[in-house]
């Protein structure tokens, strides 16, 4: 369904106030799809199909839940819709990559403001304008969920390890997080390659979107 | 930064920020659009028709699955242990000031110099050619 057909915020929030229990049918009625959609974006496609249903229907659940509780506040109710949906995403999709269900955040923000600092990347990210920043952040999302299936796989692992990666510099991690996603024993030699070619592939694209600052050493 | 050049220093910021893309913890968006978000396969729209089916009636008649309950209070939690305004896109790390030594420094202001020149150059161009 096309976004200006979906219910408004403000009609979601009126139903809301008026009965939560139509409120809950109208976002199973018309954003479920959506929901869905939502939850893949946010778990990165990882999760089987019936794992996918899993995470709406919890989401919904939780959400039933959420309204319920006493001091609730209705205000802008899709804000809270959307932020189950990626707490649940995220948490089986770490669940799924045999990750920690709570991500040490700390270090990652930490690793990666090590990084950045100091190089000319770092300054080019900095001089982009807000509306540049999150389209470049919407471009590696999309590059990334149309690479081949081992590059994406690659990808959704290095991703996921990035911070620990960085920290012990023990590649073995990111092969067993290729190898929960892909389902069989994945050896280092392999999955490092498949993460070059995807990296690669990566930055030429985000070059051909006008990030010219991420192409390639080698291109 | 011992070990690491100055070309894999390059390197290594632009995986980090294609993580931080991937990893970023901003705040729930409150619209979303639609047509930007990956589609279902048929086999992820058959299962979700099949727990669609008489959901409502069932949650509104509370007869939903204890265990999936106890399952969805744990999910609910955030994921993440920091709070959100560790990260979010403009504090995840990618607008730290940075702790750099002078002559980076100088090398770096020099960079900035080029970039901006270069983006003026760019709009002007862009002006030239919508007028065109």
């Amino acid at each position: 369904m096309p976004t200006e057909q979906l219910p408004t915020q403000e009609e979601m929030e009126y139903l809301l106030r008026d009965d939560p229990r139509d409120f809950i049918a109208a976002l199973h009625e018309y954003f479920t799809k959506v929901l869905a959609r939502y939850i893949k974006r946010w778990s990165w496609g990882v999760l089987d199909p019936h794992e996918l249903a899993d995470a709406c229907q919890e989401t919904l659940l939780g959400i039933w839940e959420r309204v319920q509780e006493p001091g609730f506040d209705p205000e802008c109710p899709l804000r809270m819709v959307y932020g189950i949906a990626r707490n649940i995403a995220v948490t089986m999709r770490r669940r799924k990559l045999g990750r920690r269900v709570r991500a040490n955040q700390e270090a990652v923000v930490n690793a990666v403001a090590a990084d950045l600092s100091g190089t000319t990347v770092g300054l080019e990210w900095r001089l982009l304008l807000p509306e540049e920043r999150r389209e470049f952040q919407q471009a590696v999302e999309e590059i990334i969920a149309c690479l081949p299936e081992r590059q994406r796989m690659a990808a959704q692992a290095f991703a996921e390890t990035y911070e620990e990666l960085r920290e012990r510099d023990k590649y073995r991690l990111l092969a067993a997080a290729m190898s929960a996603i892909s389902g069989k024993m994945e050896d280092v030699a392999t999955v490092k390659s498949a993460w070059r070619f995807a990296r690669e592939t990566i930055q030429e694209k985000l070059a051909q979107r006008g990030f010219g600052f991420m192409k390639g050493k080698d291109r | 930064m011992t070990g690491v050049n100055g070309g894999d220093r390059e390197e290594r910021a632009k995986e980090a920020l294609i993580v931080s893309a991937l990893r970023r913890d901003d705040h729930p968006d409150e619209q979303v659009d639609v047509d930007r978000l990956p589609k279902l396969t048929e086999e992820e729209e058959r299962a979700l028709e099949s727990f669609a089916a008489n959901f409502i009636e069932r949650l509104m008649a509370g007869e939903m699955d204890l265990a999936l309950r106890h399952r969805t209070n744990e999910q609910r939690e955030r994921p993440d242990s920091e709070p959100a305004a560790a990260a979010g896109a403009a504090g995840f790390g990618l607008d730290r000031a940075e702790e750099i030594d002078e002559e980076t420094k100088a090398e770096l202001e020099e960079q900035r110099k080029k970039i901006v020149e270069r983006k003026e150059g760019e709009k002007e161009a862009d002006g030239e050619a919508d007028r065109a």
